[in-house]
Parts: C-alpha cells; structure tokens; sequence
C-alpha cells in the first residue's frame, strides 16, 4: 500500500524570512520617512543658500551634525542632562501621585466625584497658564520643573488606576473577603495587581506627557541652565538649523527611551500572565 | 582738508545747478565725483554726489530696494523712513510700506520697501536675507554679523547707529545712586532679556553680572513696578514709557551696555555678503543717500515721525508709538550719540579700533556658545568703501 | 444557637429582600456534617443570594444563619484565580501555611505537573478544577458552591462531578451546592431541595438514596431517571409560585 506522504516541511524557507517579513515593515517607514526629510529639505526655496551650503531651514540627514563642536555639544549635553533629570524624577513622581490618586479615588467615590472634575481641569488647562503661578509659588526652581512635570503627566496614570482598581470582579473580592483580608492586604495582593495592566496602559502614555513636560515646560524656567526646550528656541535664533533638529531629536529620544522602558517592564511584569 | 562748512556750501550750490538742470533735461546727469568734491583726501570712498545720483539711482537699482528691518516701525529706523515718499502703502499682513524712493524731494524713480521684522519674520532677519533674494539690504548689529559670518556672511556698508541704544535699566527710586550694570546686579533679584543674548554672556564673562542673576524671559512687559529686578530696553523707549505708565509714573536710571564694554554697532545696513559685486553699483549710489537721510532725519523729524506713527497705525498690531515717544527718542538718540559721527566726521562709518576690538572681545565669547565663528577682521564684515566721505553731522 | 458539631450550617427562618423586592422568604435548612445537599430552582429564585448569606458575604433582612466557626470555602460560577499568579500560588492562596495539603489536592486533581503555568494557560476544566483545589486547601468545614460547573462542557463536567465526588471521600467536607441542572443536583447530592420561584423558599425535599461512590453509569439507570423527574415535576410545579 503506498504511503501518502505528508507535503515536504516548509520548515527550512520558513525558518529565514519570518525575521526579514518582521523587519520589513519598520525599515520601510523609516526608509519612507528619510525620503520624505530630503524630499522637503531639498525641495525649499532658498535652504542652501548660505555660504557654505549648509541648510538654514531644514537640514537633510546627512547634515544634520554640522556645527556640532565641543562648544555645542557641551551645551546639548547639559541641557540632556537637566531635561532628563527633570522628566525621569517627575515621571516617577507623576507615578507615584497617579496611583495614589487612582487608588484613593476607587476608595471613595465621594473623593472620587469631588476630585474627578479638578484633575480634568488640570489636565485640560494649558500649562502656560499654571506655570507662573507655580514659579510665584515655589520660585523657579527644580522644584516647580517637577510639578509642571507631575502636572502634564499625572492624569492618564490616575484615570487608569482608578479604571483598574473598579474592574476587579465581585467573585475575587468575594474570596478576599470570605478570607478576612485586611483593607492593606486586599490591596496590595488583589486590587493593584488585578489593575496592573491598566496602569501600565496609563505609564505609556505618560511617559511621552513627562518628556513633554520636561521639555516644553523648560520655557518657563528662564534662569539657570536651559533644558532641551529653551536650548532649540536658542539654536532657531542664531538659525543654526544642524544642532537645533539635534536637539529635537534628542528630546524625541528621551521620550522613546521612557516608552520603551515601560514597555519592558510590562513585557517583565504583565505579560506573562495578563490575557484580556 | 577743507572745513566741513565750506565743503558742504559749495556742493549745496552745485546740487541746485544740477537739479535744475536735471529738471530741465530730464536726462542722466554724468558722475560729477571728481569735478565737484572739493576734498577727496580721506579713506576710501566713492565720493558721489549723493544728490546728483538721485536721479541716476534707477539706472543701477533693482525696483523696490527692499529694506529688512529688525522689528516693528520706531524712531531708531528714522533714516530709512526718510527716503519713503508719501506714495506709500502699507501691507499689514506682511509687515510691508512701499513707496517711491525719494532723496531730498526727488523721486529717484525706483520703490523702496521697508519690511518690519520681530513677529513679521519666522527667522532671523540675516537668515531672511539669504532665504528671500528680494531683500537688498537688512539691519544687521556687528555681534550678529560675527555669530553667522560662517554660513551666512553678511557685509555692513553704513552705520545707522553708533552707540547702541540697548540698556540695561531698574527702578531709580528702589536703587538710588546707582549707576551701573554691575552695581545693580549685585542689588537685585534678576536681570531680565530677552533670549540667550551674546551682550549679556559678555557681561556675565567679565563678572559684572552674576550668572545665576540672568533671566532669559523678557518679553517687554513693564515690570520694575511689580518686581525687584532690572531688565533690558531702548534708552530711547522705555525710560518714557515708565515715566509716562498710567499706573504711576516709575523713574528709571540705565546704563547702555555699550558703556559697559559691549561696544557692538547695533543697527547697521547690511548686504548678502554673496551678493556684493552685483550690487556694487546701487550700494554706491544709495548708500550716500542713506548717510545724508539719516542725518536729516535727525535734525527736521517730523515729516518722518508722522510717517512712522501712520505705518504703526496701519499694521494694527500691539505695538504702538506716539508723537511725544518719538520725540523723546529722538531727542535721546542726540543727546547720547546714538545718532551721531562717532570720533571721525564722516557720518555712519565703521572705525577701525573700535570694531576691531569689539571682535576680539566678542570672538571668544560667541565661540564659547558654541558658535564656528573663523578668525575675521573687521573688513570681512563692515566696508567703509561706499559712504560719502564729506556727509557728516553738524 | 447552640453549637451542634453535627450541625455545618443551619438556616431558620431567614428572609431578605433587596430595597422593595422580597428575594427570600421564610427559608430554613439544615446541612449534617459530610453531607452534600443541593438546591435546584428556577432563575432568578435568591439561590445565590441565599448561598452569600450562608457564607457570610450577606447579612439576611430577617432571621438566624448558623455556619462553621473556621469559616466557609466558595467556589464561584467562575474560577476566580488570580492570573497573576501561578497555578500553586493560586492553590496556595487560602492554605494555612500547609503545603502538604495543597500538594495533595493538586496531584489528585491532576494539577501538579502544571503547577508552574498561568491560569490563563489552562483549560476551563482545569480553572474549575484549581478554583475547588484553592477552596479545600484551607479545610473547610463547609464548601459552597454556586452553579461551579455550568460553564463547561458536558464531557468534563461529568468528568468534575466524579472528581468532586473523590474529593469529598477523601477530604470529608460538608457542601451546599447551587446548580439549576438537576441531573447534577441527583447525582452529586444526599438531598436535593427544590426552591420555588422569588420571593424564593425550599418547597420540596428529595433524599438521594444512592450509595457512593457513584460512577457514570448511575446516570443511565432508571432510579436515577424516576429521581430526577420527581424532582423536576417538583420544580415546575413551584416554578410559578409567587
């Protein structure tokens, strides 16, 4: 009797391209995204109409670390530097403020509803409009940095929390209360790793807000070392476009970074067990 | 060297006979440089006649001759307003007043656009110049010629201004008796500027400012009323207008950042340095024009100031300008030289010990902010080649 | 009331309604020590709030509700587990401190190879079977449990019944179990009480005279089938019953 043999494994082409097909795609868009930068740094009028060629509006890539002496990069990296501590500090205290206030809210929807409405006001009110009154306050400080941080970055972490904290079933409160949980313990073994995923749904968002806010609220803070923020506004008034899109960049990568790091720790933390 | 007087009588003489015979003809009058300047023994100049040119101007300037200033309309820019006919237009959303070109009461037959700056300009107003070809010439201070000399050369062909009328001012009656920058910072909580302006990284390299003192947020607000600290203006403005607040007149002291070593010229009319030889022929005639409205405008403003306050009016911004801030800024820009011949008679030059120190004090301090600045001098960035070695200020 | 070790639970003349509605009304029962009694009646009926209120979970509108000093053990509609822990972390959740026992239960659950998986990696069977794991590791004198098989398929559930009905042998608990399937009710149980309608009470009482340990084939024969009708016709007889 003829064996019916089994179609031959494709386990051999399959094998390669899975890591090429899933690189494909991001190389694409940032192939798309490179063309695009020439595309417009070439196609204005009058941009490498200086003396040296080098663009005035919008450097191309490749140009983009013209003028990038010591002196510059000094500046750039001190401004890295206050920018970062800024949004890394104020990202973990927007953390801690957001949990808090989730879980406070999700206590007591009396604190809930006198809260919730304020917190969307802050969160909706254009920081240009609470900044000098932080500075009156606090003085110009690190300090007010940190709340114009906090501020911007706060309210999707304690908006999730809160929706985390109330998504917990009956039926799992139910076996902590059959078991005499205290109050603490319920909280710390059931509620908040039950809201895990939503808090971190909350931290990836505001991990982009506290670069913002780090970087953006820099234009406040006028004394002292500048930030990323006030440094670009430096480098557009003496048009030196190369370390201005730098900066920029740095800023965005700041940003990427913090995503990023959530991203691991929920991939650490949460994914292992968490389907929706 | 004939006196001053003579030399200006005898080509006022010449100027008439011409004028008149060029009204007669209506033809171009031929460059009469050698015939009727009495004394050509000074540096090197075009010695023009810069009224006999007046009618020759549109034979070697592009229509409009386009004027990119650094802000909006005020008295510091008098000279250029001078030479704007009363055929002029205002273009609000631009920032724009074009009219005709007209010397002394003749129409040169060619446009002149003067450009507000500040709000009006998304870049610097040296950048403008290399973005947009239409622009002929933009008000270009010597520290911001030096900052961008590497990829942007810039060459300033007259001196609108001779000592900065920048200061750094505070509340006379909170910190009297004191008269400098250094005395005052050491008094208050902050200075006060706008943006991370080389004058004042200058200052705070000679220690007579404490680094931790500068405040970069100046955005104009009045507000030594409110707050102990000074910050910059115009000697020419905001003593003024602190006088004259409608909450309560405040006295202000000042100092000019000039006196305190920063001795930049601050408002000169600058080319594209790239464009030099195709302009060479309009500068040549234009610029004695400039010198001589300048200096007219000075000493009979009026006509001018009433010029200013209606263009003020007509771009309908925040800005605004009164007939008696114009006179005080005009009478301030006499009394402290602003305006003025500085320590060589011919009006509006560039003097050589002068600017080639300014650069060697400004060099490292620009350098330091990070900025490629090569090593120049001062002819690299300022010519004296096409003023009228005779035009000068009484 | 007095203490009666013979005694799990006892309820006399309990009644709850929630706001305006009655839920229950006049209900009382009695659960011996070992015994398995459960409650079958049509939906809507308070079987599930009378089982809160033997657990504890919910004080009754009227009346005496005795249970087990030690407290109870529940075992929900749904397995309840917490997925952020592992199969014995969850089987461990409510053990005093005794491993032994949790072991135990796992391995005749058939839990233990797979107790280093999530609970999201394990089939509805195996939840259910973890969640009961959970609930006898701390020893309960009374187990309750609410429609616990209801969501699985018809292979494991008689798979679960069999399992459940071993694990009582071995661990000797008291249970009351609600379920709206009477097959279930015949075959797990001593006694089947029928609840009527809400405002819900107990209207009819069945003893299961079935030896143990009962198998599947009990399910085919005829005693079982008559059983089973009795109680239905019970059942839609107080179906109705305000």
């Amino acid at each position: 009797m003829n064996e019916i043999r089994p179609p031959a494994s494709p386990r051999t082409s399959a094998h390669r391209s899975p890591r090429l097909a899933r690189l494909a795609p991001p190389l694409a868009a940032f192939g798309v995204v490179i063309a695009g930068w020439y595309g417009l740094a070439y196609s204005l009028d009058n941009n490498f109409a200086s003396a040296d060629g080098s663009a005035l509006i919008i450097p191309p890539p490749h140009q983009l670390f013209v003028g990038l002496n010591a002196a510059t990069v000094s500046r750039i990296a001190s401004a890295t530097w206050v920018s970062l501590g800024t949004a890394a500090v104020g990202f973990l205290l927007a953390i801690l403020v957001g949990v808090v206030l989730g879980v406070a809210m999700s206590f007591s929807r009396s604190l809930e509803s006198a809260l919730w409405p304020w917190l969307i006001a802050v969160q909706v009110t254009p920081v240009i409009v609470l900044t000098p009154i932080i500075v009156r306050v606090v003085g110009a400080s690190f300090t007010a940095r940190l709340i114009v941080t906090v501020l911007i970055a706060f309210f999707p972490i304690a908006s999730n929390t809160l929706f985390g904290m109330r998504s917990v079933g009956t039926a799992l409160h139910d076996v902590f209360t059959l078991a005499g949980a205290s109050r603490w313990h319920r909280l710390i073994h059931l509620q908040l790793p039950a809201a895990s995923p939503a808090i971190f749904a909350g931290l990836r968002v505001s991990a982009g807000l506290a670069v913002i806010g780090a970087v953006v609220g820099d234009f406040f803070f006028t004394r002292g070392t500048p930030g990323l923020g006030r440094l670009i506004t430096f480098f557009f008034q003496d048009t030196r476009s190369g370390p201005m899109f730098v900066t920029a960049l740095i800023a965005a990568l700041i940003g990427l970074c913090f995503f990023l790091a959530v991203a691991a720790l929920r991939r650490l933390l949460v994914s292992p067990w968490h389907r929706p | 060297m004939a006196s001053p007087l003579t030399s200006r009588v005898t080509r006022a003489v010449i100027a008439i006979v011409l004028g008149g015979a060029l009204a007669a003809c209506g033809t171009d009058a031929t460059n009469t440089d050698d015939q009727n300047t009495p004394s050509t023994n000074v540096t090197t100049t075009n010695a023009t006649d810069s009224a006999a040119n007046a009618g020759q101007l549109a034979t070697v300037c592009d229509s409009p001759v386009v004027v990119q200033t650094d802000w909006y309309p005020q008295t510091e820019h008098g000279g250029i307003y001078e030479l704007l006919g009363d055929d002029y237009v205002v273009d609000a959303e631009r920032g724009a007043t074009t009219g005709s070109l007209v010397f002394r009461g003749t129409d040169t037959g060619i446009d002149l656009e003067v450009r507000a700056g500040g709000p009006f300009i998304e870049s610097p107003v040296v950048t403008e110049m290399f973005l947009d070809d239409t622009i002929t010439l933009g008000y270009v201070g010597s520290d911001v010629a030096l900052s961008r000399y590497a990829e942007a050369p810039t060459l300033a062909v007259f001196n609108a201004l001779t000592i900065n009328p920048q200061v750094i001012l505070w509340d006379e009656s909170k910190h009297p008796g004191v008269s400098t920058i250094a005395e005052i910072a050491a008094e208050v909580r902050a200075i006060s500027v706008f943006g991370d302006r080389p004058y004042m990284r200058y200052l705070v390299a000679q220690g007579v400012v404490p680094a931790d003192k500068v405040d970069t947020n100046y955005k104009g607000v009045l507000m030594l009323a409110t707050d102990d600290i000074a910050h910059q203006g115009f000697a020419t403005s905001e003593p003024f207008r602190y006088a004259n607040l409608e909450s309560g007149a405040v006295a202000t002291a000042y100092q000019l950042v000039h006196d305190a070593g920063w001795t930049s010229y601050p408002q000169n009319l600058a080319i594209n340095k790239l464009r030099l030889e195709p302009l060479r022929p309009c500068l040549a005639a234009l610029v004695p024009m400039m010198q001589q409205a300048q200096i007219d405008f000075i000493e009979s403003p009026d006509r001018t100031v009433a010029t200013i306050l209606d263009v003020v009016e007509r771009l309908d911004t925040t800005w605004s300008q009164s007939p008696e801030l114009a006179a005080y800024a005009v009478a301030t820009m006499e009394r402290l030289g602003i305006v003025g011949n500085g320590t060589t008679p011919i009006f509006g030059d560039f003097e050589s010990p002068r600017l080639d120190d300014f650069i060697a004090r400004a060099v490292p301090i620009l350098r330091e902010q990070g900025l490629p600045i090569p090593d120049i001098v001062a002819g690299d960035i300022a010519t004296n080649e096409f003023l009228d070695a005779d035009i000068t200020m009484p | 009331m007095a203490v009666d070790t013979r005694i799990a639970a006892q309820l006399r003349d309990v009644h709850h309604r929630f706001g305006e509605v009655g839920v229950l009304r006049d209900v009382a029962l009695t659960v011996r020590s070992g015994e398995i009694v459960a409650i079958v009646g049509p939906s809507g009926c308070g079987k599930t709030t009378l089982l809160r209120i033997v657990a504890g979970l919910l004080t009754p509108s009227g009346g005496e509700v005795a249970r087990p000093d030690s407290g109870v053990g529940f075992v929900f509609q749904e397995p309840a587990l917490l997925a952020w822990r592992r199969v014995d972390s969850n089987a461990r959740l409510l053990a005093r401190g005794d491993d032994a026992i949790v072991d135990h239960l796992l391995a005749v659950s058939g839990l233990l190879e797979h107790r280093h998986k999530w609970p999201h990696e394990l089939s509805g069977g195996m939840k259910m079977r973890l969640s009961l794991v959970r609930s006898l590791a701390a020893r309960p004198h009374l187990l309750l449990l609410d429609e616990p098989f209801g969501a699985l398929d018809q292979i494991t559930r008689h798979r679960l019944h069999d399992e459940f009905g071993a694990l009582h042998e071995s661990e000797g608990f008291s249970a009351l179990l609600v379920t709206h399937s009477i097959d279930e009710a015949v075959y797990l149980a001593d006694r089947v009480l029928v609840m009527s309608s809400a405002p819900g009470r107990i209207v009819g009482e069945f003893a299961v005279p079935f030896p143990r340990p009962r198998s599947d084939h009990l399910r085919y024969s005829s005693e079982f089938a008559a059983l089973v009708g009795n109680v239905a016709r019970s059942l839609y007889r107080y179906a109705g019953d305000a």
